[in-house]
């Protein structure tokens, strides 16, 4: 098996990271597995014995509500391996698995044996493999690592990314819904990933979006040609987290969402209560996340978006709209408007982009190679916390993408000088 | 249910082959010059029973929407179209109902065959049932709804951003 | 009313759909259910596995296991649905000066 160090320099990885069946087992278990993964938000199952099913990377799990909080259970009975869970969600007491009836409660204790008589398994030994769960704002991370990190430090500096989504709202909570919208792309989930961050491609994926809609205000800044014009940036955060932020293309409050700060007198009113006036009118000028946090959760902006992997060579790309509790349902309903903008099989931004990943996957495939990943290496600002920030169409977030890989998937890699 | 004089339901299914015609052949401007100004068009997600209105869709397109669809469409550039899918759509069990004064209400069965060579150079399958509204105007028959219920809006589905 | 008996908590506070479980110390549990025309009182023990009735489902006159949704009828006990065959034992049920009292001396033989 060739080292990850042989694969991935400071400026340049090679296409088989993406192509390679092997490689993706062995994310699949040192990525999804071994770190944390975000998996549901707690307002998908408000009441005790809501469930849901998710993946962490491609086992089936149960993410369950219980009396005390959040368990999140592999969807395997501990016989003969049969899925425990069918249904997407629901409610229940109990899990009893349709292929023997063993009976699971929601903590992952085998509580029943049918024809008891004959068995003779030690039922303290044949529990579900249970995640360890950790919560920040509401947003639920899970992780089957035996010795995890502080959920606070994967976060790391994206946690603001999680404040910055929650704070516009005037509960402090973002919330969904309980329909996602799936998009099938025929490409590596790192594919997506790596798409979350990137600027360089808006003028050129988006072309069509750029000559065909009529937007003020929202996309003039990225959508220009004049190289020293733009004033978004982008960030690789640490941690493998990435994001571009359009806060200073924004001059006004909610020019993000495309309305007047006016718009909505008793959302201004409730964010000053909660933040006082300067605090939340910067907060609404700001905008919400572009923000992709590590490996499989990206904010954006209106929505939450999830990439799951499913191969190689597909992966999906779930989202829903980012509701702000306690606003006005004008103002959500203008979110849910905008979200489809960006987002799903047949939005305006997104479909493009999963042609071209689909395109770049094919290509790699079939024809190999180094991938060149220099762009901005001489204009990049590296922040007393750490944060690398250069310009909007720069390759940072992809160099520190790939570096916080190298180091799971290697860890005590030797890094190489470009 | 009263039956619908064989000459009404005939005029009623020319119509909706001939938009199917404009779909499956990607013609804008005639596509686009069947549709009433309050046309809703929609494709549902999830398993489209979602009671909130608060709920996402595949496509949730006003008629100033299905305008800007177009127009992103007509530049050419929209890569998920550039080429264009060929495409052919059979419908069938179709049924017919007057529906107040100038209106029908139709459904159907249907599937649409896609040649994508976008990016997997497949044939890719969209089964469905369609929902029609239509409208007598004084220029004709005009669509004033479309809802199309994918058959697998529940699970994954590949980019679609031809007329479906 | 002679011999053992367990109080079942306040009769207001039953509601319907909303079976409540009385634990016995030595003995079997049992659950008291408010149907529209009165109070019944069974095994909370579903005879197919360790199940606790009062956590099943009301469905009508019938209790629904909550591990694998096998029935009983809630006034005479008795099995009705797959997977469950063996009847619950019911017990005669006494209001009291407001409070639920559950007559553990006579029960309805197993079927």
């Amino acid at each position: 098996m060739t080292r990850m160090q042989d694969l991935i320099g400071r400026t340049t990885v090679h296409s088989r990271l993406y192509t390679d069946a092997a490689i993706f087992s062995q994310e699949m278990h040192r990525i999804f597995t071994e770190t944390w993964v975000f998996i549901a938000h707690h307002s998908e199952i408000p009441q005790r014995g809501d469930f849901i099913r998710r993946t962490i990377g491609t086992e089936p799990v149960i993410v369950v509500r219980t009396a005390t909080g959040v368990n999140v259970l592999a969807n395997r009975c501990t016989h003969r391996g049969n899925l425990l869970c069918q249904p997407d969600h629901g409610r229940k007491r109990n899990f009893a698995c349709q292929y023997h009836g063993w009976v699971f409660d929601p903590d992952g204790n085998l509580v029943d044996i049918p024809y008891p008589a004959g068995a003779t398994a030690d039922r303290s030994k044949l529990g579900l493999r249970r995640a360890t769960v950790d919560t920040y704002r509401g947003f639920v991370f899970a992780t089957f690592a035996k010795h995890p990190v502080p959920l606070l430090e994967h976060l790391g500096n994206a946690r603001q990314a999680l404040d910055r989504a929650s704070d516009l709202s005037p509960e402090g909570e973002i919330e969904v819904g309980r329909t996602w919208v799936k998009h099938l792309f025929q490409a590596n989930w790192k594919m997506l990933s790596e798409n979350e961050a990137d600027g360089y491609h808006v003028n050129f994926v988006h072309d069509s979006f750029a000559k065909g809609i009529k937007l003020q205000g929202k996309y003039d800044n990225v959508l220009t040609s004049e190289e020293d014009k733009f004033t978004a940036v982008v960030r690789a955060l640490g941690n493998g987290h990435t994001e571009l932020d359009y806060a200073a293309t924004y001059q006004q409050p909610l020019t993000w969402l495309g309305v007047k700060p006016d718009r909505y007198p008793g959302y201004n009113e409730a964010m000053y209560s909660r933040h006082g006036e300067e605090r939340a009118k910067e907060i609404m000028r700001a905008g919400p996340p572009h923000t992709f946090i590590f490996p499989n959760l990206f904010l954006a902006e209106t929505c939450l978006v999830v990439i799951q992997p499913l191969a190689v060579g597909r992966t999906v790309n779930w989202h829903t709209p980012m509701m702000l509790k306690g606003a006005p349902h004008e103002l959500n309903q203008r979110i849910l408007r905008q979200g489809e903008v960006a987002m799903g099989p047949s939005s305006f931004l997104t479909a493009d982009d999963a042609i071209i990943a689909e395109r770049q996957w094919r290509a790699l495939d079939g024809s190999p190679g180094w991938l060149d990943l220099t762009r901005g290496l001489d204009r990049e600002t590296i922040r007393e916390d750490g944060v690398v920030v250069s310009h909007y169409t720069d390759e940072a977030p992809n160099r520190g993408f790939w570096q916080h890989y190298l180091r799971v998937m290697e860890p005590g890699a030797m890094q190489v000088a470009a | 249910m009263e039956t619908l004089p064989q000459a009404e339901f005939q005029t009623v299914q020319d119509f909706i082959f001939l938009e199917a015609k404009y779909a499956d052949e990607s013609r804008y401007d005639e596509w686009e010059a069947l549709l009433t100004d309050d046309m809703m068009y929609r494709v549902p997600a999830g398993d489209g029973h979602d009671p909130s209105d608060l709920a996402p869709s595949i496509i949730n397109d006003n008629r100033s929407r299905i305008a800007t669809r177009l127009r992103q469409l007509r530049t050419g550039t929209r890569h998920s179209q550039a080429p264009i899918s060929v495409m052919r759509r059979l419908i069938s069990n179709l049924t017919v109902a007057r529906h107040g004064a100038d209106e029908y209400r139709a459904e159907a069965n249907f599937v649409v065959y896609e040649y994508q060579t976008q990016s997997v150079n497949q044939i890719v399958t969209w089964p469905g049932q369609v929902q029609y509204a239509l409208r007598r105007t004084a220029e004709g028959l005009r669509l004033c709804g479309k809802t199309v219920w994918l058959i697998h809006r529940s699970g994954p589905i590949p980019t679609l951003s031809f007329l479906i | 009313m002679t011999g053992p008996r367990v109080g079942a908590g306040p009769q207001t506070t039953l509601a319907e759909n909303e079976p409540r479980r009385v634990d016995i110390p030595g003995g079997d549990p049992v659950a008291v259910f408010r149907l529209p025309d009165g109070i019944f009182a069974i095994d909370d023990t579903c005879t197919h596995g360790a199940a606790s009735l009062a956590d099943g489902f009301v469905e009508g006159d019938e209790v629904e296991c909550p591990f694998h949704a096998g029935r009983f009828d809630i006034r005479t006990g008795a099995a009705t649905l797959h997977p469950c065959t063996i009847a619950l034992r019911t017990y005669p049920v006494w209001i009291v000066g407001g409070d639920i009292i559950v007559d553990l001396s006579a029960r309805s033989a197993r079927q």
